[in-house]
This record gives structure tokens, sequence and C-alpha cells, in this order.
């Protein structure tokens, strides 16, 4: 597991922790526990019901990476064109798709227009398109453009697509599988979140119904 | 904390962070101009001064180019391009004046290859002498531009990311537009109409609210451009009977 992983999960536990049975302590009266022990014994349970959580969790991040490998895998036998339609189909913007995929806006147009890509972009784009299909089987994500395309935190402007982009996947699917705390994820890609956007500005609508910007109310 | 102006991506030096397309091969000419395109041989004339052919860039807000939404404006504010050694990541918190664009002209090789746009000089252009379009700004390019430019007017350093937040939406209607206009052209419509068409489509009202007004909540914008794309290939502009 990686350090930035081990950063959504506040308490580890060890495989040799997760089978040794819960300490037996000596009770005062012989059979029932005094209030002491009995806090003991269930912090105990507590720690150890914890530590299974974030194994299962690492677990389940396990296998969903290598579904999506798996599932990027078969799509990359499609075609550019025809994985980028797909894409687009989706509702993304071609500057997102650029983005997710990792290259220029202007590589994605040549593409469209039948330019040949490199096996490297078309694993990209394959991994792109499998990530939304994984995300939308699994946790039923309707719309899977918007999903990837709204702020995880409102008022923090980071997406979705940004996490992707930064080459985070893992990050997005902790978010997808809504395991994991959105602000945690965010502290995860960028410790100084809520500082760096922190701002003495809002963003309201004018009155010709256009969006600007003004100082907020103090 | 502190505000300063930003660098376009903390200190890596990836300048194509900054456009959406330079050069003839990557320009769309139909695109919608917006804030931060770079048009060459522009003839403008400062006060008290000939005439004369410039490279510039238009600094103007979209919605004040354009003040009944569709239209141009006849005037465009434009800033002056001229050639400006690369500014360091570190060092874009300085030259509040300008407007670095670091590998602007991807076709040159010589130092002449990065330029800057110079906000001391400006000019009034009208929009038919802005034929030769070299370059359009990508959103974040737009948004750190519109920093540097409001510092430069009024001293006030507004982050970038407010500048995505209310910039956003529109840079997204000229996304679709350009899209539509493709589509609809490949469909046989003539440039100029594609564009009516796309502009009529966005301010068509849907569930109570016009497309273009939807587009400023990123939840919608998703199923908005998947419209587009569905409707482009055949849907008319029919103007209302007077």
């Amino acid at each position: 597991m990686s350090n930035e992983d081990s950063l959504l999960v506040t308490t580890r536990g060890t495989a040799s922790s997760e089978i040794a049975p819960p300490p037996k302590l000596p009770t005062a009266t012989g059979s029932s526990p005094t209030p002491s022990e009995l806090t003991e014994r269930v912090g105990f349970l507590n720690n150890r019901a914890q530590d299974l959580h974030s194994d299962t969790d690492d677990l389940h991040l396990d296998v969903i990476m290598q579904e999506w490998q798996s599932r990027s895998t078969d799509l990359v036998r499609q075609d550019m064109s025809t994985l980028l339609a797909q894409l687009a189909d989706l509702g993304f913007a071609w500057r997102d798709i650029a983005r997710l995929i990792g290259v220029s806006v202007p590589a994605v147009q040549k593409w469209r227009r039948g330019k040949a890509a490199t096996g490297q972009s078309r694993f990209n784009a394959a991994a792109v398109l499998a990530a939304c299909a994984l995300i939308a089987d699994h946790y039923l994500v309707k719309e899977i453009a918007s999903w990837f395309e709204v702020p995880v935190v409102f008022g923090c402007p980071i997406t979705a697509i940004d996490l992707y982009a930064a080459k985070k996947p893992q990050l997005v699917f902790r978010l997808a599988t809504g395991n994991a705390d959105p602000e945690q994820v965010l502290s995860v890609f960028d410790p100084d979140w809520r500082e760096t956007y922190r701002s003495d500005f809002e963003v309201f609508e004018s009155e010709d119904g256009g969006l600007a910007i003004r100082a907020k109310e103090r | 904390m502190t505000r300063n102006l930003e660098p376009p991506s903390g200190d890596l030096d990836d300048w194509d962070l900054l456009y959406l397309a330079r050069g003839a091969d990557e320009i769309v000419g139909h695109r919608p101009f917006f804030t931060g395109d770079v048009f060459a041989e522009v003839p403008v004339q400062g006060p008290r001064a000939d005439l004369k052919t410039k490279t510039v860039m238009v600094i103007q807000h979209p919605c004040a180019m354009r003040p009944d939404g569709i239209n141009l404006s006849e005037s465009i504010l434009v800033a002056e391009v001229h050639k400006f050694p690369v500014l360091p990541p570190d060092k874009w918190y300085t030259s509040g004046k300008l407007m670095p664009l670091p590998d602007l002209l991807i076709d040159v090789t010589s130092n002449r290859r990065h330029q800057a746009a110079f906000f001391d000089d400006t000019f009034h252009a009208h929009p038919l002498d802005l034929k030769n379009r070299i370059a359009c700004l990508s959103p974040r390019g737009v948004n750190l531009l519109l920093q540097r430019w409001v510092y430069h007017s009024s001293r006030v350093i507004v982050p970038s990311f407010d500048f995505e937040t209310a910039v956003s939406s529109v840079y997204e209607q000229a996304d679709i537009i350009e899209e539509w206009c493709e589509i609809a052209m490949a469909a046989g419509r003539a440039p100029d109409e594609a564009t009516e068409d796309a502009h009529a489509w966005l301010r068509e009202v849907e569930s109570g609210l016009t497309r273009e007004r939807a587009l400023q909540d990123p939840q919608r914008r998703a199923v908005i451009r998947r419209q587009a794309r569905a409707a482009a290939p055949a849907w008319r502009h029919r103007p209302l009977a007077t």
C-alpha cells in the first residue's frame, strides 16, 4: 500500500492482529467484567473492526484496479476514433478528454480526423473509458461525465478529472466507492487544499444573468 | 495565505497548459472569438499615431466582447504581442504589466518563439480586421490572462480559480459552438448559418432555463454537450415571425 493510500485510513492493522483473539482479562468477581475490563475488551474489538475495515478497503481497491486493467486491455482492441466517439457520447468535453488521456486538444482533433495514435495513447483512451464503465456499472453513476467534472467538495474547484489527470486514478476509485471521505481524498491529493482554495472573493450572478466576481462580505 | 500572480502549474514549465491551439494546423476557423485569442497582421492605431500592423491579443472579458451575447462589439480591446524572454514559473508573480506567452510561435526555433502581450500597449480593433488568428488560450491560459489584466488595471489579485468559476460556462459555450459548427457544416450547413443555429439553440429554454444559463451549473454540462452533438446535424433556427 502506498503512503497516499495509507493516509486515507487512520488506523492500520497487521495480519497477526487480525487473527489474535481478544485478551483474556482477569475479572474481579470471576464472571462479570468490571467497567474497566469492558472498556478494554470493546476497545480491542473496535480496533480489530477498524483494522479489518481498512484491510478490506485496500483489498477492494486492489480488485478494482485489476478489473480496470482488465477492462482497459479489452477496450484497447478498438480503434482510436471509436474510443473517442464513445467518450464523447458520455458527454465529456474534448478538452477534458484530452486532459484525461494526457495529450493536447489538437492531438485529439487529429485522431478524430483519422490520424494514427501511438499504442500508449490508445491504451490511455481505453483506460479512461474503462474507468467510466467500471464506475458507472458498480456504483450506479448515471451521468458519469458529470460525476467526473463536478467538484469533489463544494467550494473547492478540484474535480475527479483533476485527480485522474494528475495520475491518481486510485483516488478517483476511492471517491467512487463512497467509502472514503471526499475531504480526506482531497487532503491526500493536496494537503493544503483548504488554504489554497480559500478566497476573499465570491462568484455571483450579475444583473445581466452572467457570472461575476465580488469581494465576500466580512 | 498570501496571493500572488500565478504561474501556469506550480513549479512546472509546461507551457502547453496555456494554449488550446497554436498555428495554422491547430486553429479552428469557426471557433468563436474569445478572450486570449492572438491575431497577426491587425491594423491598429494609437492616439496621435499612424496606422500600423501588429500582432495582438484580445484582452476583453468574453461578455464585454459581445454586448448582446451573440454579436461582437465593433471595438475589441487588444494588447500588442511581441518578443519576450521566457519567464520561469517562480517569476510569474512579477511582470504584472504583461501576459507571458512562452512557446507561442511553435514553428519558430529562435528566441522569437517566446512572446508576451503588453498591457501598456492597447488598441481597439474592428472584428473584421481580426482575420488571421494564430493562437487560442486554454481555460487555464484565459484565467491567468484575466488575473494579470485585472491586476494591471486595478491592482487587485483575484485567485485564478475564481475566474475559472466565473468564466468556465462562457468557455463551454465557445466549445459547444465550435463543435456544433463542425458537425453542422459536415451536414451541409453554411458556417454563418451554423453559428446562428448554435447560438439560437443555446438560447432555447429547456426546463425553465436557457441552455446558455444552464451551462453555469457544471453538473448539467455533459448532458447539454450530448444534446448539442445530437441536434447539430439537423436542428435549424426558425426566427419568430414579426
